[in-house]
């Protein structure tokens, strides 16, 4: 009997609770919105995360001491002097000087000449290295000390990087503890040079670049630094730069070697990126300073752009960062060759140490400030609680669409003769097959032909701009023609093909919202940023809208407002140049395999058309 | 057959081909899909198979490079094979497949006439005739489903199991003993795990006769007579084959030993590389009889029901065997739709199509990040497997269940309203 009793218990408990949660989970849904953009806003708080630390122990960051001195400035000022002289040569020119001096210096040099053609555009240039043959090793591993001959910001010549490089690898050559190959890269044409001499190393060929093969190799790179030093002044600030093509980041322990190294030997003020605040020592900075700075990474994560030559070296599983020379920062201390030099190579040699590849440390974290990290722990629940009520209205409205049949059913049987036995009514349990069947012809059809009006659009746009003759004629207005007619047709045929019941929406916006949940929490895995800001764009449209056919109004309000948070809306709102992003997004995709491009036409695009069929099927 | 029938079936077996075919003339998707470890395993590999016929074709024992750990068999039908033009590599996995959807097809009917008497809800009758699901859904859904084209296009091996065993269960249907016994023992000859779904097809044969003790005796002994000769004629043809019994250690040996822990979706991999030696054989007894522990168990609770028991058991398959790929998956997903009774029972349908969505995404994703990227590790791929594997017992425990509330709804139509729980 107790067991019945116990039973019975467990049944009323269980049912409870399911109806509790059936009623408060439409407010429970944005409770957990809310509660996702609180926690985003709190982690730049100091108490949310935490002091970075050395996690591998062989690095040994700063324990060293550093022999470049005022000898190796000297050459570094001469080479200074000669790029400066250099800088309106030719490329061969150029290429020729380096070779020759790293070939003084002792090195085994080669040149590397690539050329790559996209999107009617060429860009081509030489290759410069040199590798110095490590006299303590076999020449199993090697470290990357690159420079680019453009600076970050596409114009300024790398003067100081490439003379502090050409120095450094020069002094290196005098000393006999190194364990690993050095590999001294001066790179042109940008990205394109790096991905074309990464590329050849590794002899394989992803992108479209034609280069001359590589016959002088070393070992396996175990890390990389790239040098960017404009001009020819002196530097207030260092500026760390991290983020590689996709999101991807370099373990958390080289920059923290980078950032030790300094703090141990000298007072150079350290930014991250190259603005907001530069901190000192035991200067922590405060809300919005650290606010700033996750902002910037996110920024260029979510954007999948490398900040820097360094960003390319990820995909072949080495990790890089770049160091870069600020010059406008307001600090009292200024820096020059020899502290650039003494970095490196402080660096270096806790980079000589290493038995096998970092890998002790994070991959997965986020910088509020040079010294100071949040972990994926502290980071991902946010993007995660926002999908959650993605799935929970998915979940809701699956459930709707099958039993509000079943409700009106039970309802009719049990009333006339429930009037006596109102308690009883309560474990009338509606029949589980007297669901309603729910279509699910109509969403998946509109689900599979708006994904492939996205894989169209994307086809469009990465044959656009390749028919150069095609596009002379076959303009911007007009390629936006073109958008626009795949888009309204991708629309119109799920729509007019397909007899539309009655809440056959809710089937389709259940399914497109468990869709939109788990692209977006299985995309914040690869890359947080980017799941982050798609999701807090497409959040409250996605789960707000819904047909309207009484208020004619309110549903164009809907479809405005659906263009513009599509991706042409965007941009225009945003006042980006529409040929100049498609450019520079075709470029990023072609070139360094950025999966932005793909991403907004395949998945991002699409769900946005979904829901503009689902604002006008009338319910 | 109506004609109305007939262009359903040229609709879909069309359309089925079509894009196989299609997808076969792109060899990046299909040297992409065959290095997924997904979708095959060392066991299944057509890499591998290839390595393996090379070396045979060449005098070398094809055993012998420690790469090859598929049945004698499959090389010399490849080895037939290679005499034809490459297309046809392509055209014979595309209809293997078709020919396993029509067998399919030819089930869901059998199994509808089967059961044409026995007690249904009255939901599922319309004038006294049981409404029953048309067969070419069960075809559809199988040959559309995701996991049969890319299984398809990796040209894993896995599908000549998969086939045996539909052909083994068809033939049984239909009462032919003979066959139904050969198609099985091919079956458990192939990959070895097929063997659990013998007892089961025994049953087949033993409720189509009436019951008398001496008939059912004889019913059985014949069957495994015919399954033990066919087996063993199977086994000593791939002796004269091979010229030696190396392939007995290479192909069951490596099923049963694991001693290749390449990655896949099941759960052997990461446990056996964690494993200390000393504890290495105990648990590979273990885990090998946990597979086969409900072989006994299952077939008799379903006795009435031989082909449900062979669904769940070829999803206790799908799970549980030392090198599973999704080819196993979409084996036992496609006898879903035979018993399209019970899906109106069925709580967590919502939930396991998510979980197969995620994993199938997450999987690839995981794996990159393990592999390429550097930045995750094993365990990510792993937590992946063991939801992925989460999400197919939580299938099988609820189509379980929807069976047995199925039954219980039939026997008491009283209760229909109630919510019954389990103590």
């Amino acid at each position: 009997m107790s067991d019945t009793a116990h039973a019975l218990k467990r049944i009323r408990t269980r049912r409870r609770l399911f109806r509790t949660l059936k009623k408060w989970i439409s407010k429970l849904r944005f409770l957990l919105f809310a509660v996702g953009i609180c926690w985003l806003f709190i982690l730049p708080s100091e108490q949310y995360h935490k002091s970075t630390y050395i996690s591998e122990n062989a690095l040994l960051p700063g324990q060293v001491n550093t022999y470049y001195s005022w000898g190796q400035v000297h050459e570094a000022a001469a080479f200074r002097d000669n790029i400066t002289l250099l800088s309106n040569s030719s490329n061969i020119e150029k290429a020729a000087y380096i070779e020759n001096e790293l070939r003084k210096a002792g090195l085994k040099t080669a040149m590397q000449n690539f050329t790559f053609n996209m999107s009617g555009k060429k860009i081509s240039g030489i290759n410069v290295y040199g590798v110095f043959k490590a006299p303590r090793a076999d020449g199993t591993e090697a470290l990357v000390l690159s420079a680019p001959w453009k600076s970050n910001d596409g114009e300024t010549i790398n003067t100081n990087g490439i003379a502090a490089a050409l120095s450094i690898g020069k002094f290196f050559k005098g000393y006999t503890y190194w364990s690993k190959d050095i590999i001294l890269l001066i790179t042109d044409g940008g990205e394109a040079g790096v991905q074309a001499w990464l590329e050849s190393y590794h002899d394989h060929p992803r992108s479209a670049i034609s280069s001359t093969p590589l016959f002088l190799r070393s070992g396996a790179i175990q890390a990389a630094i790239n040098l960017d030093f404009p001009s020819t002044n002196d530097y207030k600030a260092l500026g760390i730069f991290f983020e590689g093509v996709n999101g991807q980041l370099p373990n958390l322990d080289l920059i923290n070697t980078v950032i030790r190294v300094c703090r141990s030997s000298y007072s150079i003020p350290i930014m991250l990126h190259d603005s907001g605040h530069h901190y000192s020592n035991y200067d922590n900075g405060n809300y919005y300073d650290s606010l700033h700075n996750l902002l910037q990474t996110m920024r260029h994560q979510a954007l999948c752009h490398p900040t820097g030559s360094h960003g390319l070296f990820f995909r072949y599983k080495i990790d890089a960062i770049t160091l870069y020379g600020h010059t406008t920062a307001q600090t009292s201390n200024s820096f020059s060759f020899i502290e650039i030099g003494s970095i490196v190579e402080s660096t270096f040699r806790s980079l000589n140490n290493l038995l096998e590849h970092l890998h002790q440390s994070f991959f997965f974290y986020l910088l509020p400030t040079p010294e100071r990290y949040i972990s994926i722990g502290s980071y991902l629940p946010p993007a995660l609680l926002l999908t959650v009520g993605l799935i929970l209205q998915a979940l809701e409205l699956w459930g709707k669409t099958g039993d509000d049949y079943a409700e009106e059913s039970v309802s009719e049987n049990s009333q006339p003769e429930s009037s006596s036995s109102s308690k009883d009514d309560n474990y009338v349990v509606p029949l589980p097959y007297n669901n309603r069947q729910r279509q699910i012809l109509f969403p998946m059809t509109v689900l599979i032909v708006s994904h492939f009006a996205g894989l169209l659009i994307f086809f469009v746009i990465t044959n656009h701009f390749s028919y150069n003759q095609l596009s002379k004629i076959f303009g911007i207005p007009e390629f936006l023609f073109t958008l626009s007619l795949i888009t309204s047709i991708s629309i119109l045929i799920p729509a007019t093909l397909i007899q539309i019941q009655k809440s056959d929406w809710m089937v389709l916006k259940s399914f497109t919202l468990a869709f939109t949940a788990m692209i977006m929490s299985c995309l914040s895995v690869l890359n947080f940023s980017l799941a982050v800001f798609s999701s807090l764009i497409v959040i409250i449209p996605f789960s707000l809208f819904k047909p309207t056919p009484k208020y004619k109004l309110l549903q164009y309000l809907q479809l405005l407002v659906l263009i513009m948070i599509s991706p042409p809306g965007i941009l225009i709102l945003s006042g980006t140049n529409l040929e100049k992003f498609l450019r520079w997004a075709l470029m990023e995709y072609e070139l360094l395999g950025s999966y932005l491009l793909p991403f907004i036409c395949c998945f991002y695009w699409p769900s946005i058309l979904v829901y503009s069929v689902i604002i006008f099927s009338d319910s | 057959m109506s004609t109305k029938n007939k262009f359903t079936g040229v609709l879909i077996f069309g359309a089925a081909f079509t894009i196989r075919l299609i997808l076969f003339q792109s060899s990046s998707i299909t040297e992409t899909l065959g290095s997924r470890v997904e979708i095959v395993t060392p066991v299944t590999s057509f890499t591998r198979l290839t390595e393996g016929l090379y070396l045979f074709e060449n005098g070398v024992p094809p055993y012998d490079g420690g790469a090859f750990h598929q049945a004698p068999l499959l090389l010399a039908f490849f080895q037939l094979l290679g005499y034809l033009p490459v297309i046809f590599t392509k055209l014979t996995f595309v209809l293997m497949d078709l020919i396993l959807a029509y067998c399919l097809m030819n089930i869901a009917g059998i199994k509808q006439q089967l059961y044409y008497n026995f007690p249904k809800l009255e939901i599922e009758l319309k004038d006294n005739v049981p409404k029953e699901i048309d067969p070419w859904v069960v075809t559809g859904f199988y040959l559309f489903n995701p996991l049969t084209i890319a299984s398809c296009l990796s040209k894993s091996t896995i599908i000549f199991t998969n086939l045996s065993i539909i052909l083994g269960i068809y033939y049984s249907l239909k009462h032919n003993k003979s066959y139904g016994m050969f198609w099985i023992a091919m079956a458990t000859y192939l990959s070895f795990y097929p063997f659990m779904l013998f007892l089961p097809l025994i049953l087949i044969f033993t409720n189509n006769v009436e019951s008398s003790g001496k008939i059912i005796k004889s019913e059985i002994i014949g069957c495994v007579g015919l399954f033990v000769v066919w087996l063993s004629g199977l086994l000593i043809f791939s002796y004269f084959l091979v010229g030696s019994w190396d392939f007995l250690g290479a192909t069951y040996g490596v099923i049963l030993l694991l001693p290749d822990l390449t990655p896949n979706i099941g759960l052997f991999w990461y446990f056996f590389i964690e494993m200390f030696d000393q504890f290495r054989s105990f648990f590979l007894v273990v885990f090998q009889l946990h597979a086969f522990v409900f072989m006994v168990p299952v077939s008799t609770k379903f006795r009435k029901h031989p082909l449900f028991s062979i669904f769940i058991l070829s999803g206790i398959m799908a799970i549980f065997k030392s090198y599973p790929s999704i080819g196993d998956a979409s084996l036992y997903l496609a006898f879903l739709p035979i018993y399209s009774e019970i899906i109106k029972y069925m709580r967590y349908n919502f939930l396991t199509t998510n979980i197969f969505c995620y994993c199938s995404i997450l999987s690839p994703i995981f794996y990159h990040l393990w592999i390429y990227a550097g930045s995750g590790n094993a365990n990510f791929f792993y937590a992946i497997t063991l939801v992925y594997t989460i999400g197919n017992i939580i299938l099988l425990v609820d189509a379980t269940f929807a069976m047995f509330r199925r039954e219980f709804d039939i026997w008491n139509p009283d209760l229909k309203n109630y919510e019954i729980i389990q103590k």
